[in-house]
């Protein structure tokens, strides 16, 4: 996983709660690195300790941190360069969710060695969006899932998100239900 | 759907332009066309310059068919990057995607990454750029934390270096206090030792090697509380105390001093409230006002002392106590005030050998204070005098709680104090032995001398029961707590004294359980020997 991933992190807890707090967290997942290079490379279960540890100190069960780590992703993506990118692609939820995988393509030229998820969109009955999510990490579907709701915060719209298919029961992949109560834009 | 040549070009290339044999632009690509919507039926040249290779002639552009080219568009900083094509007939093509050098360049389009055809790697470039953007504020993120690191480490660094530097001046300060004193002591004793003085030369000499040692004793004294205090290992006593008792037991024992200097010594008491019992350290409470009242009168030459206590309740549990020592003395130098509470800092450093003193008193009673919840405050002026004041806060505590006042008691009626007193002193060194016997003795007493725990215990067979036992604490073979213990064994009911040159509080806790009535720390003067025998301290 990129060390992008693990600073948002450490910027989630300690931005919520204190910076002793993620020293606790860091030293709970064995984790030796203070600071995190954001380019570099770190072993996905450097990612999977800490996230553990943050739902130990949460006293949270691990999907439920996942989820709101989904969330704050969204949020520390639009403030790096990533911002200005998605709304050069996409002006609403509905116009950068089918352009998700063509933005992951284009970003993987940026982190050559990372794998990357892929997405594919198709229109859904009632106006709805069904986003597929395939990627060879097991059990960061809670994490996509407040992306998907963090993506609606970001653009300001209410979305409703809800996995209808897990890998965890047994599906080839997981899949999620993006309605728009309001209509979308 | 099958579409035409040209709606295939502009999906393929959204950013071309079609130019006409006579030079005219004859369409461009939809997303070119957000910038220059009205560039059809225009001159090429008048909307576009070709700037690398330069070409400023339809016939020069032709000659840049198939080859890389970079053209601005007039009016604008914006520029493509493509080639030139010949369709036939004159006709030509340019295609290619807005050029991409720097951030800038990309978002100063209006354009988004969708206007790009999808195999088009133009847009991609933006996100490389911002991606190294990205690195370049993460390495800088880097920097700024190795900065504060070395930042932390350098203060560290100077912390270090500064205590390092406070130790070895407080080292080089010890090394004088004590040596100032021993060379008067180890002098005068060489000259005794000769014996070559008069009566009168003599008992000055003496006078000052007895004065000498009460000095040094008092700097390793105040050195031990220092260096217990410092080590976290100094711990209170608490009980119930009456602070104006203690201000007044400290005005007696001062009052004899200020008498002899022509000074006043007055305390007062300014609210009922301070009358009320609190808990705290009695014995460390008594300490810092012994300091306090003793400086002031130390450096008061006209005038006199006041101690004023005063009291204000905190809640209903805890009382903020005030003792002010106010003083009519030479003041002290507004520079020095800082440092007035480090170790061997007076006002001036001559003061230590006109008036005695350590140069430690005030550093150990600042460090007191704090220990027991207070500080101590000073305000002072030169010329005028100095107010000390301690200030703590400690708990109300029962009256009932108060130490009943010792009852003296009736001293043998003859020549000397100790007369028809049996001690039985337990001392392995010989000049402990020597010194401790002949003062006892001299005092009235019978001293009987066991050298070691084991001698001293085989005495006690059913038959022998001395008025005192005076046991040392650190003796080869077996010392004097398990000496106690067996002593008590034997059925010995009489009162054990333990005498130690350990100053560690554990030693104390270990004796008073081995069965030791107190234990006093060697060495002892003769008065206060005097007052152990007879069950006065």
């Amino acid at each position: 996983m990129l060390g992008l991933v693990n600073q948002a992190l450490q910027e989630m807890v300690t931005e919520r709660l204190g910076t002793e707090a993620w020293d606790r967290i860091r030293q709970q997942a064995g984790v030796q690195d203070r600071v995190f290079v954001v380019m570099r490379q770190y072993p996905d279960q450097v990612t999977y300790d800490l996230a553990g540890a943050v739902a130990a100190q949460l006293g949270v069960p691990l999907p439920d941190a996942l989820h709101a780590f989904g969330h704050y992703w969204m949020a520390f993506a639009e403030r790096q360069p990533w911002g200005k990118v998605m709304y050069g692609m996409a002006s609403s939820v509905r116009e950068l969710l089918p352009a998700l995988n063509e933005l992951h393509t284009r970003l993987a030229l940026s982190f050559p060695g990372v794998t990357m998820p892929q997405f594919r969109c198709e229109d859904a009955e009632g106006g709805a969006l069904l986003v597929h999510y395939f990627s060879p990490r097991p059990g960061l579907a809670p994490f996509v899932h407040g992306v998907l709701e963090g993506i609606g915060a970001m653009y300001g719209e209410a979305i409703e998100v809800r996995q209808v298919q897990s890998r965890d029961g047994g599906a080839a992949h997981d899949a999620f239900l993006v309605t728009f109560p309001g209509g979308g834009a | 759907m099958p579409q035409d040549g040209p709606a295939v070009i502009d999906r393929l290339f959204p950013f071309h332009v079609r130019i006409a044999a006579d030079g005219t632009v004859t369409a461009v690509g939809r997303s070119l066309a957000k910038v220059l919507p009205d560039a059809p039926g225009a001159a090429f040249l008048d909307r576009f310059e070709p700037q690398r290779p330069r070409a400023s002639s339809m016939d020069e552009v032709r000659s840049l068919v198939d080859r890389l080219a970079v053209i601005g568009i007039r009016g604008t900083s914006l520029q493509m990057r493509g080639q030139f094509a010949d369709l036939g007939n004159g006709e030509l093509a340019f295609v290619g995607s807005p050029r991409i050098v720097d951030q800038s360049s990309m978002w100063s389009w209006p354009v988004g990454i969708r206007d790009f055809a999808p195999h088009d790697g133009s847009a991609d470039y933006a996100m490389v750029i911002e991606a190294a953007n990205m690195q370049l504020g993460d390495l800088e993120r880097l920097v700024a934390t190795l900065q504060e690191k070395e930042r932390e480490e350098r203060r560290l660094r100077e912390a270090a270096e500064s205590a390092s530097a406070a130790k070895s001046n407080f080292l080089a300060n010890i090394s004088h206090e004590i040596r100032t004193p021993m060379t008067a002591i180890l002098g005068f004793a060489e000259l005794l030792r000769d014996g070559n003085a008069d009566p009168a030369e003599r008992a000055d000499w003496v006078e000052t090697i007895r004065r000498n040692g009460d000095h040094l004793l008092a700097i390793i004294n105040d050195l031990l509380d220092l260096s217990k205090i410092e080590a976290g290992r100094f711990d209170l006593e608490l009980g119930a105390v009456s602070v104006p008792d203690v201000v007044r037991d400290v005005a007696r024992l001062l009052a004899v001093r200020a008498m002899s200097k022509g000074i006043r010594l007055d305390h007062s008491v300014q609210d009922e409230l301070a009358r009320v019992p609190v808990r705290s350290d009695p014995v460390r409470i008594r300490q810092i006002l012994l300091n306090l009242v003793g400086n002031a009168v130390k450096f008061t030459e006209q005038g006199g002392v006041d101690i004023a206590v005063s009291a204000e309740a905190v809640g209903t549990r805890d009382i903020d106590i005030r003792v002010a020592v106010r003083d009519t003395g030479r003041g002290i130098d507004a520079a020095l005030l800082p440092g007035l509470f480090e170790p061997f800092t007076q006002s001036d450093t001559s003061h230590t050998r006109e008036h005695g003193g350590t140069g430690l008193g005030l550093s150990i009673s600042h460090r007191l204070a704090t220990l027991l919840g207070g500080c101590i405050e000073v305000a002072s002026e030169q010329g005028r005098g100095s107010v000390f004041t301690f200030v703590f806060r400690a708990p109300r505590a029962d009256a009932a709680d108060l130490p009943e006042p010792l009852p003296l008691p009736a001293r043998p009626a003859s020549s000397g104090p100790l007369v028809g007193v049996r001690v039985l002193l337990v001392e392995d060194s010989i000049d402990s032995q020597r010194i401790l016997a002949a003062l006892m003795r001299i005092a009235g007493a019978t001293v009987d001398v066991a050298a070691d725990g084991i001698s001293a215990v085989s005495r006690f067979d059913g038959s022998y029961s001395p008025d005192l036992v005076l046991m040392d604490i650190q003796m080869p073979g077996m010392d004097g707590i398990e000496a106690t213990e067996r002593i008590r064994a034997r059925g010995y009911s009489g009162r054990v004294v333990a005498l130690t040159a350990a100053a560690l509080s554990i030693d104390r806790e270990r004796a008073r359980r081995a069965g030791c009535a107190g234990v006093h720390l060697k060495p002892v003067s003769r008065d206060d020997l005097i007052a152990i025998c007879l069950g006065e301290k």
